[in-house]
C-alpha cells in the first residue's frame, strides 16, 4: 500500500472508512479501480488482472470552500484536470484527471452514504475526465444480442424501475442512473457499470420485493439498493437503443426524429447536474462529436407507461414486449 | 433574405461555430452564443457544400442536381435557409468579386 501524508487519512473520523488495511481491485465502467475505501456494490477485479489500476480512490483533504451551488444540494468547482464535488451531508470528493479520486468525508457519515455519492456523480466525473460519454440514464442488455437498450428520461419518469422491471423479464442490467458511453469510429459501445439498481419504496413494492431484500443507502431517503448480480451483464455493448421514458394514459411508442433524439441526448446528458460548470470547461467539439454519434447510431424511442402500470402483474411482460418491439428495427441505415 | 441578394454572390463559413452530422441530418453549435441549430437532410447538403466558398447559385444548381425539386422552389428554399444562416451568424455572404 502507498503511504499518504495528508493529514485527513490519520483522523479517527476517516478511519471508519478505511478497507482492512490495502487498496482492493474492482471493475466498473470498463475499468479497474483500486479503492482503499470499501465497495461492497462493485464486482472485485479478477485475480491476477488488477495489479495496475486505471483509477485509484484514497482518502485524504478536499478543499471544497470555492465550489459553486449546483443540483441537489451539491457543490463543485473545476479547475483543468481537476473536478470537486461536495455533498450536503456526506463530504467533499476531489477528481483527477481520471485517475485518482481523492475522498474527505464529514465526521460521522455513515459509509453507504459515502458510496452513494462516490459512486454516482464523482465516479462519473472520472469517467468524464477519462473521455467517456455520460447519460443520466440506466441500461439493460438485450435477451436476443441486440444491444444495450438506455432508458432516459426525467427524473420520476421510472429510470430504475423500468430496468429493474425489465431485469424480471430476460433483459440483463448494464448500469443504473449513470451511463457510459465511448464513442468511436467503429460505433457506440455501452460500459457495464456494476450490478445495483436503486428503488423508491413504492417501486421495490410494486416490484414484490420485500425492505429487507435491498440494500440500506441514504437513510434520509425512502430509497433502498437492489442487488443484482445474477441478472448482470459485464461485457461492453454496443449502443442498440435510447428509450426515453414517459408517464402517459398507456403503453406506446413512437419514434424520434434525429433533430429532437439530439436535443434528448444533450438534455440528459450527466454532466448537466454539476451545473453548468463541466459543460463551460470541457471540449464542446468532443462532446458534440459525441453527442452526435450518440444520437445518430441507434433509434431514440419515446415510451409511455401508465404510472400505476406496476401494479398490474402482467405488465412486466408487456412492457418488455414493447421494448422489444420498439427496437426490433434495429440500427438506422 | 434582402432583395439584394445576387446570384454570383458567395457564401463562406464563419469560424464561431462547430458542426456535427447526425445520419442524413446536421446539427451546428455556434460557440460564442452557446445555440444548437438543427440542419434537415438538404441544409445539411449545403452545409458540406460551402466547406469551400460558393456562390449562392453553385449551391441552387447542386440541390437542383440532387434533388426532385422545381429550380424556382430550390433558388427560394437555399436563399430562405441561407438568409437564417446569415441570421445566426454561422455563414457571411460576400457581394461578387
Amino acid at each position: 500500500m502507498k503511504m499518504h501524508d495528508d493529514g485527513g487519512i490519520a483522523t479517527p473520523n476517516n478511519e471508519g472508512h478505511r478497507s482492512n488495511g490495502g487498496a482492493t481491485h474492482y471493475r466498473a465502467y470498463g475499468i479497474t479501480i483500486a479503492s482503499e475505501i470499501d465497495l461492497p456494490e462493485l464486482p472485485r477485479a479478477p485475480a491476477g488482472a488488477g495489479s495496475v489500476a486505471d483509477l485509484t480512490i484514497r482518502l485524504g483533504t478536499v478543499d471544497a470552500s470555492d465550489a459553486a451551488p449546483a443540483a441537489a444540494g451539491s457543490r463543485f468547482w473545476i479547475r483543468g484536470g481537476d473536478a470537486c464535488h461536495a455533498y450536503k451531508g456526506a463530504g467533499a470528493f476531489l477528481a483527477r484527471a481520471g485517475a485518482e479520486i481523492i475522498v474527505d468525508p464529514l465526521p460521522g457519515v455513515a459509509a453507504e452514504v459515502i458510496r452513494l455519492s462516490l459512486l454516482g456523480p464523482v465516479l462519473a466525473l472520472a469517467l468524464h475526465q477519462r473521455g467517456l460519454f455520460l447519460l443520466h440514464a440506466s441500461a439493460v442488455a438485450a435477451p436476443r444480442g441486440t444491444g444495450a437498450i438506455v432508458l432516459a428520461g426525467a427524473s420520476g419518469a421510472g429510470k430504475s424501475t423500468a430496468a429493474a422491471l425489465l431485469c424480471r423479464n430476460g433483459y440483463a442490467l448494464v448500469a443504473d442512473d449513470v451511463t457510459a458511453l465511448a464513442p468511436s469510429p467503429a460505433g457506440v459501445q455501452v460500459l457495464p457499470g456494476y450490478p445495483q439498481c436503486k428503488l423508491w419504496r413504492d417501486a421495490y413494492e410494486a416490484l414484490g420485493y420485500a425492505e429487507e431484500e435491498l440494500a440500506p443507502m441514504n437513510p434520509a431517503y425512502d430509497k433502498r439498493a437492489l442487488r443484482t448480480a445474477s441478472h448482470f451483464c459485464a461485457q461492453p455493448l454496443p449502443l442498440g437503443g435510447i428509450c426515453i421514458l414517459d408517464v402517459g394514459e398507456q403503453l406506446a411508442y413512437e419514434a424520434v426524429p434525429p433533430q429532437q433524439g439530439f436535443a434528448e441526448v444533450m438534455r440528459n446528458w450527466y454532466g448537466a447536474r454539476f451545473g453548468s460548470g463541466l459543460f463551460q470547461a470541457l471540449d464542446r467539439e468532443l462532446h458534440l462529436r459525441h453527442a452526435a454519434a450518440v444520437a445518430a447510431s441507434a433509434p431514440i424511442v419515446r415510451l409511455t407507461r401508465p404510472r400505476l402500470g406496476l401494479a398490474d402483474p402482467a405488465f412486466g411482460g408487456r412492457f418488455a414486449a414493447a421494448i422489444a418491439r420498439a427496437f426490433a428495427a434495429g440500427r438506422p441505415a | 433574405m434582402s432583395e439584394s441578394l445576387s446570384r454570383n454572390s458567395v457564401v463562406t463559413k464563419l469560424r464561431e461555430q462547430i458542426a456535427a452530422s447526425l445520419g442524413a441530418e446536421a446539427v451546428i453549435l455556434h460557440l460564442e452564443s452557446g445555440i444548437y441549430y438543427g440542419l434537415n437532410e438538404v441544409g445539411a447538403r449545403i452545409w458540406s457544400l460551402v466547406e469551400e466558398p460558393r456562390t449562392v447559385q453553385a449551391l441552387i444548381d447542386a440541390i437542383v442536381a440532387e434533388y426532385d425539386v422545381e429550380p424556382e422552389q430550390c433558388a427560394r428554399d437555399v436563399e430562405t435557409l441561407l438568409g437564417r444562416l446569415v441570421e445566426k451568424r454561422l455563414i457571411s455572404i460576400s457581394p461578387p468579386k
